[in-house]
């Protein structure tokens, strides 16, 4: 089923960014976001990236006070998922040229569309960095013409 | 998908825009409508939209196609019926250049294979272009698209790898023809970044899955054992994982994870505790015959520093494992011990009962287990219940080795060779010490009341064990009457009427405990033999008044009155209990005295009566045999008789020479009801052939099933003051027989025949007429001294054995 969820959460444990690829109520989420986040947090740097969690896996990546968390099902690629955070992160990066907590906080919709480009029902689409920010500014282009 | 739900009525209006929007010329409208179905769609919109989803399939824009594609996922997922559609538009995808589309079409036909075994038997057919495709990817130069540190595309490449497990799962055809690319990426992917191992790593999982040639699976392991010793630990772990695996999943990959054994031990010092688990496990399932003692050490330097959630199951796999490979008794022995006095308070009682099982089995180690338990619990403080346990009950059992046996071994480290802080023998404790360190433990409050049980019990075994000090044994005992543990309570008041009561019988009460049966297995084939042997004999029935006699005594002891020795035997086999000892030694008395057929005399109720009939048992046998036919006499008056052993062969003519047990005393005879010897010996004919230095040679030979064999059994006791060590006992035939030995029960003799006795088989052919004649020699070390060899000849065989 390929992933579960995908969540960006910064060092204080706020939720920036999640998004979900099978349905869960809000607040069954709410208390799952909790104990994940709990659980990434408490990893040192000497521990690994991955994590058994009532029957899936997570597998987390920390930039710098960003923690990017994917829920994944057991047989996935492990290794490979912590690239596609690697490249989700990059292809945020080369969006909005440099990338900060706050830019994600004040484009979440942005944010959003470069996720959805790039996971569509749980698997991922696209990885071409190119081809992912191109419907993006198109979109941008459009709202500068509105504005 | 944040917010709606499958079961929200609004869905049903969603499907008619949907619709309209999927119609829609404009590519980016289209694609939301995709998106969004891909999100949210129910079985019902599945239906209803399938045909547009497929129409957007065959579109030419990319970006329309991938995105159908994934939306395509979604409906079979939701609606399996639905597969049968897709599989023409199915045809075109992997012809495809754009690898989004690739990436997300393989994922379709993952999907589709799994769902359908249609599908999965049709799609082998497209492995020879997965493979074309798989080997573009690979070969092919820098493509800046889709390169992630220089390697093409990835996801793609694990995404096919993926499909292709599927396809070659069960498939010797399919396997066949993705071999040759396994391996070239096995071997080529370089490895210096998170990417190719991602790469690797979906590879080896592939090769383990499907019906891979030996050589490919060792090349994955190997690709596994490297991983072990890279840096990123979640390398590693990805790497335990798969082994892990690979190692339960069983066949013959196993061998090639023994190579990677130093690896994965070193995994268990990795800070992640994760991986340490892994680590852990794995090793457990990697121990063999040929490995047990290196990594079982290692296993026990771990134990030390495990974290505590560990040392629970550590211990019972290690116990397991300690149990299964054993390479030597010491060796089993001193791993026991190791984990006892390192992870005591984590040993559960049914691991506790098998250690002191594992202790008594293997008499020669006695002496060592007692003084390291001894040590262990007096050097540290400790609070480990089970350790506690263990120690008490082997002070109370062997409490003699260890005044007498010199001074405590300087470590319990003889397993592995780190050496522990507190090196450096120490005398050993005196009588008094003992008895102190055992007071403790009943006074100590934190002690739990299992602990304080069982060092009463050896307190009371202790005051046989070290006569000197029975007096304060009896005091220290006494304390407790007035405890508010009711079982203390009890036990306290029951040794003190030992003690003021029945003084004279106590020594025998408190016999060192025979070695319990530890498998359920075994106990019934003795009882079996048994049972056929008593057959045998002659169909014995018991006379009513014997059954009556040991029955009250069983009753006088507090247990269910039953004859049976059936019955007996596991009550007692897990015996720390005193009184299950009693009821061990009650159950054969009864049945030797229904073996003789013996009406009973005048033996009557009361409790000296009782107790003298039993413990007379063996005495009074022999006089009924003479036709003596007096009813027992006075306690004193039997066990006099009986302990004053010696004396009674005088009386018996016919035989020659008494069976060793009997003289020993009268619970010792009386608790080795489990060996089937004794029936026979009361029948069988027997002789001395040998004596000296206190080592007592009797045979029993009997003619074998066939004409012309004779098997002999010859059983050594001791008779001295002095441990007899090192006893091997060799016959020797004539040219014209042939000779075959069987293996000693044990090497070493207690004094005063204290000790099991060795018992050791020799089967004898010899030609028909020909008188049977041995050589005998015999060697012993008498108190550990110089090894005595003697030879004699035996030819005294009687003619009606």
């Amino acid at each position: 089923m390929g992933l579960r969820f995908f969540l960006l959460v910064n060092k204080q444990g706020q939720t920036r960014v999640a998004q979900y690829y099978q349905y869960r109520d809000v607040e069954t989420r709410v208390t799952n976001e909790a104990e994940i986040i709990r659980k990434c947090l408490a990893r040192t740097e000497k521990q690994c990236s991955f994590m058994e969690y009532r029957g899936f896996k997570l597998i987390f990546r920390r930039y710098a006070s960003l923690y990017f968390i994917v829920g994944a099902d057991n047989d996935e690629n492990e290794l490979a998922i912590l690239e596609f955070i690697h490249m989700v992160v990059e292809t945020m990066d080369q969006y909005f040229e440099g990338v900060c907590e706050l830019d994600i906080m004040f484009n979440i919709d942005k944010a959003h569309f470069i996720l959805d480009e790039m996971i569509a029902n749980g698997e991922i689409v696209e990885t071409n960095k190119t081809r992912i920010i191109a419907p993006i500014r198109v979109i941008d282009k459009v709202d500068k013409l509105s504005s | 998908m944040l917010l709606l739900d499958e079961g929200k009525e609004l869905h049903l209006m969603v499907t008619n825009s949907l619709k309209q929007d999927m119609n829609n010329p404009n590519p980016n409208i289209a694609g939301f409508a995709l998106c969004t179905l891909g999100a949210i769609a129910s079985a019902e919109m599945a239906r209803d939209l399938a045909d547009e989803v497929e129409k957007l399939l065959r579109s030419s824009s990319p970006a329309l196609k991938k995105k159908a594609t994934l939306c395509a996922v979604r409906l079979i997922r939701k609606e399996p019926e639905l597969v049968e559609q897709f599989i023409p538009a199915t045809r075109s995808l992997l012809s495809e250049r754009n690898h989004a589309v690739l990436l997300t079409g393989v994922m379709l036909l993952r999907e589709m294979a799994q769902l359908n075994a249609g599908c999965l038997e049709s799609f082998r057919r497209m492995v020879p272009s997965l493979v074309r495709l798989l080997k573009t990817l690979t070969s092919s130069g820098y493509s800046p698209e889709y390169d992630v540190h220089g390697i093409n595309d990835p996801f793609l490449q694990t995404s096919i790898v993926r499909l292709l497990q599927i396809l070659g799962h069960n498939n010797d055809e399919a396997s066949e023809a993705m071999n040759d690319v396994l391996a070239e990426i096995a071997t080529n992917t370089q490895t210096t970044t998170n990417v190719g191992n991602a790469v690797l790593y979906e590879v080896v999982k592939c090769i383990m899955n499907i019906e891979a040639e030996g050589g490919l699976r060792v090349l994955a392991i190997n690709n596994l054992g490297k991983f072990l010793l890279k840096p990123d630990r979640n390398i590693r772990y990805v790497a335990l994982t798969t082994l892990l695996s690979t190692v339960q999943a069983g066949g013959n990959a196993s061998e090639a994870v023994q190579r990677h054994r130093s690896t994965i031990v070193d995994c268990l010092r990795e800070p992640d505790v994760t991986i340490r688990r892994r680590a852990l496990s794995l090793c457990f399932s990697l121990i063999n015959k040929s490995n047990v003692r290196g990594l079982v050490g290692e296993l026990l330097d771990f134990l030390h520093v495990a974290d505590r959630e560990f040392k629970a199951y550590m211990v019972t796999e290690l116990l397991i494992a300690a149990d299964k490979y054993a390479p030597s008794p010491k060796w089993h022995v001193d791993t026991v011990l190791e984990i006892i006095t390192t992870a005591g308070g984590y040993v559960q009682e049914q691991g506790l009962a098998e250690i002191i099982q594992i202790i008594a089995e293997r008499s020669e180690f006695n002496q060592r287990a007692v003084q390291v338990l001894f040590r262990a619990i007096t050097t540290a403080n400790t609070g480990a219940q089970s350790l506690l346990q263990a120690a008490s009950w082997c002070i109370g059992e062997f409490g003699d080795l260890l005044v007498n046996g010199g001074p405590l071994p300087a470590s319990t480290r003889t397993v592995t060779s780190s050496a522990r802080d507190d090196a450096g023998e120490v005398p050993a404790p005196t009588a008094g010490e003992v008895i102190e360190v055992l007071h403790r433990l009943i006074q100590d409050p934190t002690n739990s009341a299992g602990t304080r049980h069982y060092a009463i019990n050896a307190l009371v075994k202790l005051s046989t064990r070290l006569p000197n000090e029975a007096e304060r044994i009896r005091n220290i005992i006494s304390l407790y009457r007035r405890s508010i543990d009711e079982e203390m309570q009890q036990r306290s008041a029951e040794y003190t009427t030992l003690f003021d009561t029945f003084n004279a019988i106590r020594p025998a009460v408190l016999e060192r405990m025979p070695v319990a049966q530890s498998k359920a297995r075994t106990v019934v084939t003795t009882d079996l033999e048994n049972h056929q042997q008593q057959q045998q004999q002659g169909g014995a029935i018991a006379a009513p008044a014997q059954q009556q006699q040991g029955g009250d005594l069983l009753d006088l002891l507090g247990d269910e009155p039953s004859q049976q020795q059936q019955q007996q035997q596991p009550a007692a086999g897990g015996g720390v209990d005193l009184l299950g000892d009693l009821d061990f030694g009650g159950a054969p008395a009864t049945q030797q005295q229904q073996q003789q057929q013996q009406a009973s005399s005048s033996s009557s109720g009361g409790l000296d009566d009782l107790l003298g009939g039993l413990l007379g048992g063996p005495t009074q046998q022999q006089q009924q045999q003479q036709q003596q036919g007096t009813g027992s006499g006075g306690l004193d008056d039997l066990l006099g008789g009986l302990l004053g052993g010696p004396s009674q062969p005088a009386a018996q003519p016919q035989q020659p020479q008494q069976p060793p047990q009997p003289q020993a005393g009268g619970l010792d005879f009386l608790m080795d009801m489990g060996a089937p010897q004794q029936q026979q010996q009361s029948a069988a004919v027997s002789f001395v052939a040998f004596e000296g230095d206190g080592l007592k040679l009797t045979f029993f030979p009997s003619r074998g099933a066939q004409p012309g064999t004779y098997e002999i059994k010859m059983v050594a006791t001791n008779t001295s003051a002095t441990q007899l060590s090192q006893v091997n006992i060799q016959v020797a035939v004539p040219k014209t027989c042939q000779v075959r030995l069987n293996a000693p029960s044990s090497t070493a003799l207690e004094p005063f025949g204290a000790g099991p006795d060795i018992t050791q088989l020799a089967h004898v052919t010899a030609p028909q007429g020909e008188k049977l004649r041995v050589l005998l020699r015999v060697s012993y070390s008498v108190g550990g001294g110089p090894v005595t060899v003697k030879q004699q000849a035996v030819s005294n065989f009687p003619e009606n054995m």
